[in-house]
């Protein structure tokens, strides 16, 4: 009786831990197919052997597969996730020309971000490529993060942004707007809010400046770059660290101050500083009633926007509940260049521009968290010419063209 | 907050009052082996089934000890300690009042050290009940660490044939990292064990008993700036399987809480005795936002593990003409499930799946009048299976490690005796199995899973050995002095050679020196 005992609390025992041991459950893996056409502007371009790239925003791995001669790529054995997934063609400057009339190159661009698979789900995926033909002029750089937070001294006074003239004619600069993009919150945070308003005809602007000049003014030669300064002081001189800039060479410098107090508001004197012997970008827009100045977000995303127009139309932010920030409408057509500068690889549905400017986006660290760390965004280099002129890589997706640099690099493309 | 420092003050006086039982019977045991032998009884049987001390024969003793722990090298886990120094302050005894019928437990620890730990861990430790869940970053850091142990169990007779008795733990342990002081954790972890004892007979006892034991883990975490040129090493995740995990964890708290119950059956002849203690619990693991935005209509549980644990032990003693032979018996099985709430699709996503099976039989024989005091084998299995399904990456693997010891007394000289010990273990890997699958590309695997593998499934050998004295000093009392170490090396690289964080020219040891006090 006594053996019994014992022997049936061993054999239950074994029994429950064999069971246990064989419930071992199988892989719940899933599958992408992303099917890839293109917009009735692109109708006609071949949609095979195309790249179609997924990539999973919590672990940051890419998977690239070639869609098949019916335009469907399918992505077996992948972890249920969230995916951003993207897919890029170019097009030669003699079969864009049958489709934008503008004889040159052109890449035509795709973008599903935040794709949500479920566990052996099979999703099913449309990608529809479009694109406008590349502008002459481009943002070369965008330098947001600051440097080392050392003695509060530089913080992120020593933001600059960077415009190119990639063509090979000059352009000019006269009345053309740069704005920077809303929200202000780019998933750095668990706790950001995404946008909330449609991102199709329009983007939302916090701050809008405006180059000076009479229309012929300010020109940019073929290969050469205007660096906008927030402050176009030498912060290398005020504080010897490697990681920030000389802005004392920048073309143009922001000073709100003036304007500010010419509207009734102050400005911030401890981070604007204006610098007499650099001309000032014309302040259009800023929506910060006091203490403000044009300063970018961390995470910036940036437009260069056409001359001409009048912006009027603000737009409450919806995010925001405890006060009134509003934002100021740019039509997406008047804008000529984009780039979208998320904080890192899992905010895509924190984008700001849609995908026929920027089809993806770019980020300083995939995991976000690179205040003060003196990394910038610039453009890729596509080609150098003979003559020593860079050509920017310019495909409408920053996820491709730009890279990371540190420390930043003013005027780092000029032809010599 | 004044109910929980009133039970650590109830606590403290039953632990200290048992401490300081006077008339003890330990001073009167031949040795420090004979003194172990009632602690280890105590843990090993007593401790489990609290109402079970109405049978305790092996008298009352009270001690108090320090000690310093040391122990470092690179042949570790990449995620544990590489280095550790601890200091110990401890009170145990075991009072008995027959004439009221009770009995009582009790015992007080505190430990207080440094201690660095390897990269991709901010908890200090790695879960022991199979959960994925922790935060990590890859920074290597240096920590802090105290923690102070309350054990007190009380054993009262109802009637002549039942007994009834109740544990209650209480262990407190709070870590600080200090290389970068971003991160404490602060433990607590409350047991309560009431039971029940029949005695069928004078010969056969049956008890019954019911487990609750809630640990809360409290992680304040600031995500460090990184600073110029720094690498990226300050990111903060939160792990959540094998190639799981959110990059963007906040503020979380950790409630764990078990229940369960024991049934035990002990067998008395003439010169042996036999217990069977089988215990089964149910836990569930939750991770719990410590805040909740007004914005987002976020879970406040992230994430969830539950778990069955099921524990065998059996123990036999026999006492023979020469000596007394002692077997034990242990055989724990971990099965687990987590899940993690995925806020893009609403709803708790199954993810992972844990198992384990840790068998030990441990064979001792101790003779009463020989230089040869002691000898032991001990032969102890391992097997853990990891699936994240998720990822169809399983990392499975089966170690068996057999043990050998031996102790040697200078004799009973009560003025001053000396024992002399070593042991050798040889530690073998005899299966392994990992496939990453779907995230073969990803961090967790590339950094995590193969160096850890690496190491899990390498074989060693140990040596070790101790030196004891112990002397008698006025009133009768006795003092032991303890000094003992022991050496890991490995012997094979049996997977991933080229990927662990280890060479076979490394090693790891531990040494420990302790005083005791016994009165």
């Amino acid at each position: 009786m006594k053996k019994i005992n014992l022997r049936l609390i061993i054999t239950a025992l074994v029994s429950v831990i064999m069971i246990s041991a064989c419930e071992k459950k199988a892989p719940e893996l899933s599958i992408i197919e992303v099917t890839l056409t293109t917009s009735a502007a692109f109708n006609g371009v071949p949609v095979s052997n195309v790249p179609v790239i997924i990539t999973n925003t919590v672990d940051n791995t890419k998977t690239t597969v070639l869609t098949n001669p019916a335009g469907i790529a399918r992505f077996e054995d992948i972890a249920p996730s969230t995916y951003n997934i993207s897919a890029s063609k170019e097009l030669t400057a003699d079969v864009a020309f049958n489709y934008t009339g503008f004889n040159k190159a052109l890449t035509i661009n795709a973008d599903l971000p935040n794709i949500t698979v479920m566990p052996l789900q099979t999703s099913k995926q449309t990608l529809s490529l479009d694109g406008k033909a590349g502008g002459d002029l481009v943002i070369k750089e965008v330098y947001s993060l600051g440097a080392a937070n050392d003695g509060y001294a530089i913080m992120f006074k020593d933001q600059f942004i960077e415009i190119f003239n990639n063509s090979d004619e000059t352009q000019y600069l006269d009345k053309l707007y740069i704005a920077y993009l809303s929200p202000t919150r780019a998933g750095q945070n668990a706790n950001d809010v995404v946008l909330g308003l449609p991102l199709t005809s329009v983007v939302y602007a916090s701050k809008i400046l405006q180059f000076p000049g009479n229309g012929t003014q300010y020109p940019l030669a073929p290969g050469m770059g205007a660096v906008v300064a927030i402050n176009a002081i030498n912060y290398k001189e005020q504080k010897p660290l490697a990681l920030t800039v000389d802005n004392s060479k920048a073309q143009f410098d922001t000073y709100a101050i003036t304007w500010l107090q010419s509207l009734g508001r102050t400005g911030s004197a401890f981070f604007d500083v204006d610098n007499p012997n650099v001309p000032t970008m014309n302040c259009i827009y800023l929506n910060i009633q006091n203490n403000g100045f044009f300063n970018m977000d961390d995470y910036a995303s940036i437009a260069l926007v056409k001359s001409g127009p009048v912006f009027t139309e603000t737009i409450k932010d919806p995010t925001v509940t405890t006060t009134e920030i509003f934002y100021m409408k740019i039509p997406v057509n008047q804008i000529i260049d984009g780039v979208d500068i998320l904080a890192k690889s899992s905010s895509a549905p924190f984008k700001r521009l849609p995908s026929v400017i920027d089809s993806g986006f770019t980020y300083a660290q995939e995991n976000g968290s690179a205040n003060y760390t003196g990394k910038s965004l610039r453009r890729k280099v596509a080609k150098t010419l003979a003559s020593g002129r860079k050509v920017l890589q310019d495909s409408n997706n920053s996820s491709n063209d730009f890279e990371v640099m540190a420390p930043p690099t003013p005027h780092s493309y000029n032809l010599k | 907050m004044i109910n929980k420092q009133l039970g650590i003050i109830v606590i403290s006086l039953l632990s200290f009052g048992s401490s300081f039982a006077a008339n003890t019977d330990t001073t009167r045991v031949t040795d420090i082996i004979d003194r172990t032998l009632q602690r280890e009884e105590y843990h090993l049987t007593f401790g489990r089934v609290p109402s079970l001390l109405s049978v305790w024969k092996m008298g009352d003793y009270a001690l108090i000890s320090t000690g310093f722990f040391s122990s470092k090298g690179d042949y570790t886990h990449p995620q544990l300690l590489f280095s550790r120094n601890l200091l110990e302050i401890k009170s145990e005894s075991v009072k008995s009042l027959p004439e009221k019928g009770w009995r009582f437990f009790g015992s007080v620890a505190y430990t207080n050290g440094n201690a660095v730990t390897g990269k991709w861990n901010m908890s200090y430790y790695l879960p022991a009940n199979g959960s994925p869940y922790y935060y990590m970053i890859e920074q290597e850091g240096t920590w802090k660490s105290q923690s102070y142990d309350f054990n007190v169990a009380a054993q009262k007779h109802i009637t002549e044939r039942l007994s009834a008795g109740v544990g209650l733990k209480y262990l407190g342990d709070m870590t600080f990292r200090t290389f970068d002081s971003r991160n404490d954790n602060t433990t607590l972890n409350i047991q309560v064990l009431p039971s029940l004892t029949m005695d069928m007979g004078g010969k056969s006892f049956i008890s019954i008993g019911l487990l609750f034991n809630r640990i809360k883990n409290e992680p304040n975490i600031s995500n460090k700036f990184q600073h110029g040129t720094e690498p990226e090493k300050y990111h903060l995740f939160f792990n959540q399987g094998l190639g799981t995990w959110d990059n963007s964890p906040v503020q979380m708290r950790m409630v764990d809480a078990r229940y369960g119950g024991l049934i035990s059956y002990r067998r008395l002849t003439g010169k042996s005795s036999f217990d069977a203690i089988y215990k089964v619990d149910y836990g569930s693991e939750e991770w719990l936002l410590k805040s909740l935005s007004t914005l987002l209509n976020r879970k406040e549980n992230i994430s969830q593990y539950t778990y069955f644990t099921h524990d065998l032990a059996l123990r036999h003693r026999e006492k023979t003409r020469s000596g007394t032979l002692i077997t034990n018996l242990d055989i724990r099985n971990i099965h687990g499930d987590g899940a993690v709430y995925k806020e893009s699709a609403n709803l708790y996503q199954e993810n992972y799946q844990f198992f384990s099976l840790n068998a030990d039989l441990d064979v001792s024989y101790i003779w009463n009048n020989s230089a040869l005091r002691r000898i032991a084998g001990k032969l102890s299995f391992d097997n853990k299976i990891q699936n994240d399904y998720n990822y169809g990456h399983i990392s499975e693997y089966s170690n068996l490690e057999g043990t050998i010891s031996a102790d040697i007394t200078s004799g009973k000289n009560r003025k001053v005796n000396f024992i002399f010990g070593g042991l050798f273990s040889y530690k073998m890997n005899i299966s392994g199995n990992h496939k990453p699958m779907a995230a073969a590309g990803n961090f967790f695997n590339t950094q995590i899973a193969v160096p850890a593998f690496a190491y899990l499934t390498s074989n060693f050998y140990r040596t070790g050995a101790k030196v004891s004295a112990e002397f008698d000093i006025a009133g009768g009392y006795r003092l032991d002095l303890s000094l003992r170490g022991d050496l890991l090396k490995p012997l094979s690289i049996n997977n991933y050679p080229e990927s662990s964080t280890f060479t076979l020219n490394d090693n790891y040891y531990n040494l420990y020196l302790s005083l005791c006090f016994n009165f």
